[in-house]
C-alpha cells in the first residue's frame, strides 16, 4: 500500500480498511503455473473439476510471475534450479507468498541424505509462507494449505499501525489418513477466520489486539 | 541371439580377439577391450547376422574392488595351556576397483538384445565415443562424462548435460563428497533427522 504502509492509526476505521484489503488479497490468491516434478500433477488435480481450488478464489493459474501472488513450489528444487526459482520469485510483485508443497522443498524429502544437488527446504533462499508435507500432498491438503495461508493473511496489517497477530493455527486435518498441515493434537481456538461481513469480528476478543 | 551365440559369430568374423563372454547373474555380455569397443560396436551395428540399429542406453558404473571373504582361524590352545591368537588371512582380490561402460544394444529387424561391456582403470578412464554410429550416444556418453567422469574420445560436444556447467567433481564416484554451497545457494541439512 506504498505511502499508507503500517503509518495510519491504529482505529476502528483504518482497522476496517484492512480487513477490506486483506479480504481482497485472501479471496483471490492468483497461483503461479509452476510445476517442477510430480507434486505439480497434484497441483493440476487441485485445479481440476473435482477438487476445484477455484471455490477459494485461487483457481485462476498464471502463466507469468508478473500476474501472480502465489507461487506454488510443485517439486524436488535442485541447485541448479533453485536460482531459477529465486529469480522467479523476485519478479512476482507484492504482496507475494509461497507455499512449499511436497516433502521435497519443505525438507529434501527422499534426496535428505543423499542429495548432493539438492537444496533441502526452498526456505534456505525464499521465505516461504506456509508448508504442505507429503508425497506428494492430496490435494485436500493443498486446499487446506490455501485456506490456512488465507487465514495468515487475514491476519495482517496493512494501513494500520499495531502489532500483527499471529494467524490462529486450528489443527483441523482435512480428510482422514491426510497428514495434517498442522498439529492436529491442537484445538480449534476462537479466533478462526470469520466472514468479514460480520463487523462483530473487529471487536476485542481473545487472541486479537 | 544370445551373447555366447554372438560370440561364436564374431569369432567366425575373425573379430573374437580381445571378446569374452561376462556370466551375468541374469543375463550374458561380451565383454571388451577397450580398444576394440569402436570396431566390435561398429561391426555390431553393421554386419548383417546382428544389425543392431538401436542403441537402447549407455550406462557406467563405479566398480570397488571386490575381495574373497577373510579366513580366519579360531584361536587355539598350544602345548602349555596358553592361548594362541587366531590368524586372518586377507581374501583374494577377485575383481580390482574400475570404471565398467555397458551398451545396450537392439536389433529392430532380428528382435534381439546385446550388451557390451568394458572395463576401464580407475586412474585413467578414457574410451572411444560411439556418437558417430547412433546419434543417439551423444547425451548418453555426456551424461555418463557428467556423473562418473568417463571421458569418451571423439565425442563433438563433451560437456555436463545435467550438473550446472560450473559443478565440480562426479557425483556417482563413490569417493564423491557432496558440496555444502552452490554458488549461494546452501545444500546442507539443518538439523540430524529425529530419531524416534
Amino acid at each position: 500500500m506504498g505511502l499508507f504502509e503500517r503509518n495510519l492509526p491504529d482505529i476502528y476505521l483504518t482497522r476496517l480498511a484492512d480487513l477490506a484489503v486483506n479480504w481482497g488479497r485472501a479471496s483471490s490468491l492468483w497461483p503461479m503455473t509452476f510445476g517442477i516434478a510430480c507434486c505439480a500433477i497434484e497441483m493440476m488435480a487441485v485445479g481440476a473439476a473435482t477438487f476445484d481450488m477455484d471455490r477459494f478464489g485461487a483457481g485462476a493459474f498464471r502463466a507469468t510471475p508478473r500476474q501472480a501472488d502465489l507461487m506454488i513450489v510443485a517439486g524436488t528444487v535442485n541447485a541448479k534450479m533453485a536460482h531459477v526459482v529465486k529469480r522467479l520469485y523476485d519478479q512476482m510483485p507484492e504482496p507475494k507468498y509461497v507455499m512449499a508443497m511436497g516433502a521435497c522443498t519443505v525438507g529434501g524429502g527422499p534426496y535428505w541424505k543423499h542429495g548432493y544437488n539438492v537444496v533441502k527446504g526452498i526456505d534456505k533462499f525464499v521465505p516461504v509462507d506456509v508448508h504442505v508435507p507429503g508425497c506428494p500432498p492430496r490435494p485436500e491438503a493443498i486446499i487446506e494449505g490455501v485456506r490456512f495461508l488465507q487465514r495468515k493473511i487475514m491476519a495482517k496489517r496493512v494501513l494500520a499501525q499495531g502489532v500483527e497477530t499471529k494467524p490462529d493455527f486450528t489443527g483441523v486435518s482435512v480428510s482422514p489418513g491426510t497428514v495434517g498441515i498442522l498439529d492436529p493434537t491442537v484445538r480449534p481456538t476462537s479466533t478462526v477466520y470469520r466472514a468479514p461481513t460480520a463487523l462483530g469480528f473487529l471487536a476485542p476478543s481473545g487472541g486479537r489486539a | 541371439m544370445t551373447a555366447a551365440e554372438a560370440l561364436e559369430q564374431l569369432k567366425k568374423a575373425g573379430l573374437g580377439d580381445g571378446v569374452e563372454l561376462f556370466a551375468g547373474p541374469k543375463d550374458a555380455a561380451l565383454l571388451v577391450t577397450r580398444e576394440r569397443v569402436k570396431q566390435l560396436l561398429r561391426h555390431l551395428r553393421d554386419s548383417r547376422p546382428f544389425s543392431c540399429d538401436l542403441l537402447l542406453m549407455i550406462t557406467g558404473t563405479h566398480m570397488t574392488e571386490k575381495r574373497a571373504p577373510d579366513k580366519t582361524t579360531p584361536d587355539g590352545v598350544d602345548v602349555n595351556g596358553g592361548v594362541v591368537k587366531g590368524t586372518t588371512v586377507k581374501g583374494a582380490l577377485l575383481r580390482e576397483a574400475g570404471f565398467e561402460v555397458i551398451w545396450h544394444l537392439r536389433s529392430v529387424a532380428k528382435h534381439h538384445l546385446l550388451a557390451v561391456k568394458c572395463r576401464l582403470p580407475l586412474a585413467d578412464p578414457r574410451v572411444d565415443s560411439v556418437a558417430d554410429l547412433w546419434p543417439a550416444a551423444d547425451w548418453h556418453e555426456r551424461e555418463t562424462w557428467d556423473l562418473l567422469g568417463i571421458t569418451f574420445t571423439g565425442h563433438p560436444n563433451l560437456r555436463r548435460i545435467l550438473l550446472p556447467e560450473s559443478w565440480v567433481g562426479h557425483p556417482l564416484r563413490k569417493d564423491y563428497v557432496a558440496p555444502k554451497e552452490f554458488e549461494g545457494i546452501n545444500l546442507e541439512v539443518d538439523a540430524p533427522w529425529p530419531t524416534p
